[in-house]
């Protein structure tokens, strides 16, 4: 039996730069930042007041109102990114094949609203006045269970709750459900929806967020200066196929998943992650050399960037070049590496990598921002350690 | 009466049940509602007419009306 391969075929996003894949790129391309002061609530008395905020998005053009109603802010994004990443896919979920194609979901800390609604009514009412959905609504796989229901999903999936690794778990476990034969196509991806008083005070309380209130040096990765992580939420879904029957359909390929790896080790020392990116290329059958750029978690922590930058310079020393697109979504959490992968493919089909992310390490020399890319290596790290890493390639 | 119509059909609909589908003839639950949708209706209808109702399984819409109607509950 030939080795099965995972490739990407459809792409879904909402996040604070844009909604779907189009306006995204535009706003990275053009410098327009999603980060600014929180107005989803009165942020006077809460420590969070700049976010990566989504504004515009119609959910109704996305969800069923019946379906609204009794479901959270971070299923909301989640099913309006699953609709525009089938739609990008030309796949319709049927019959034939909806025993072999899964989902597989990030999202770290679940649904702030519905809980605050909750809360309301339990110490307003009373016990016997909280709302009958309370319970599957706010739940992190209320997001997966939506998506299978709404698009008759029955394959083998899994919801991935791991802090700032949420999302690239989600992508490790779901394409290796491809490379292992349990599914032949998987909705891999995250979401997140923290903009909450209750959800901002409890992501403040990990000690690593931002508070300032300048929107233009909030976030900032592998900058000195950073005051920390910067909050952000949204939402993408990659529309994953094994290689063969995505070409038996004709699909548009956006980039194959050639090299995975995930370590374990000590939050701050850099040789698990460098680990990591090693397995990952030995997996891809690449050399730190033919990698042409790296999507880093580079969060604006200065512990961990330092860390990061560190395992970046021993692998591939100081003349690679790294994009950060944290810095103009803020950290979408169960979000944010779907949506690094996606800008990955974004500057491989476009062949541009975009100024505005753009993190010159110390090069002597302006390397050109139009041209072809054919490899891009995007790494996650969590708080305590957990570090995944992915190599993409263009085989177009 | 009226109003307490008014209010059911005002409830289905800000829940998205079509228009269409709010008929006397239908099943509460089944029809028009499914099982965590009848608990919220049951909670709504306590909390607005302090009413604890209880709704068979096969109870249509219109008996729920003739059942406030008789017990003159609203």
């Amino acid at each position: 039996m030939n080795k099965r391969r995972v490739v990407i075929t459809g792409v879904g996003t909402v996040n604070p730069c844009g909604i779907g894949k189009k306006e995204f790129w535009n706003s990275i391309d053009q410098n327009i930042s999603g980060i600014e002061k929180i107005t989803r609530f009165d942020t006077t008395n809460t420590p969070i007041k700049i976010a990566g905020q989504i504004n515009d998005l119609d959910i109704s053009k996305y969800v069923v109102k019946r379906t609204m109603v009794k479901t959270d802010t971070f299923t909301h994004y989640a099913l309006a990114a699953t609709k525009m990443a089938l739609a990008d896919a030309a796949i319709d979920i049927s019959q034939e094949n909806s025993n072999r194609c899964g989902v597989f979901i990030g999202n770290n800390s679940g649904g702030w609203e519905i809980c605050e609604r909750g809360f309301k009514e339990l110490y307003n009412d009373g016990p016997e006045y909280v709302n009958p959905w309370q319970a599957t609504a706010w739940f992190p796989t209320a997001a997966q269970g939506y998506i299978s229901i709404e698009h008759g999903i029955k394959g083998f999936s899994k919801t991935f709750i791991a802090d700032r690794v949420s999302g690239a778990s989600a992508l490790y476990f779901g394409l290796q459900s491809i490379i292992n034969g349990k599914n032949d196509l998987a909705l891999i991806g995250g979401t997140e929806a923290p903009l909450s008083p209750f959800g901002t005070i409890c992501y403040h309380e990990s000690g690593e967020l931002s508070i300032s209130t300048d929107i233009t040096r909030a976030s900032l990765p592998f900058d000195e200066n950073s005051t920390g992580i910067v909050l952000g939420e949204g939402s993408t879904i990659l529309v994953l196929e094994e290689y063969e029957k995505a070409l038996q359909r004709k699909a548009t390929i956006y980039g194959e998943l050639t090299g995975w790896a995930m370590t374990v080790g000590n939050a701050k020392d850099s040789s698990s992650l460098e680990k990591c990116m090693n397995k990952a290329l030995v997996k891809s059958g690449k050399t730190s050399k033919e990698i042409g750029l790296i999507v880093p978690e580079g969060n604006g922590n200065v512990v961990s960037d330092k860390r990061e930058l560190t395992a970046i310079k021993k692998i591939f020393g100081d003349q690679i070049e790294i994009i950060t697109p944290k810095k103009l979504t803020g950290h979408l959490y169960g979000a944010s590496t779907p949506t690094d992968i996606l800008t990955a493919l974004l500057v491989m089909q476009e062949e541009k990598i975009p100024n505005s992310i753009y993190k010159n390490l110390e090069y002597k020399e302006d390397f050109p921002r139009q041209r072809e890319i054919n490899s891009i290596l995007v790494n996650a790290s969590s708080r305590k350690g957990v570090n995944l890493s992915f190599v993409l390639e263009n085989i177009n | 009466m009226t109003k307490f119509k008014e209010f059911i059909k005002q409830y289905f609909i800000d829940l998205g049940i079509e228009e269409d589908e709010i008929e006397d003839n239908a099943y509460i639950h089944g029809d028009i509602l499914d099982s965590l949708e009848m608990v919220d209706f049951i909670l709504e209808i306590k909390k607005n007419y302090n009413i604890d109702l209880e709704i068979s399984e096969d109870m249509t819409l219109g008996e729920l009306y003739k059942l406030i109607q008789k017990n003159k509950i609203a």
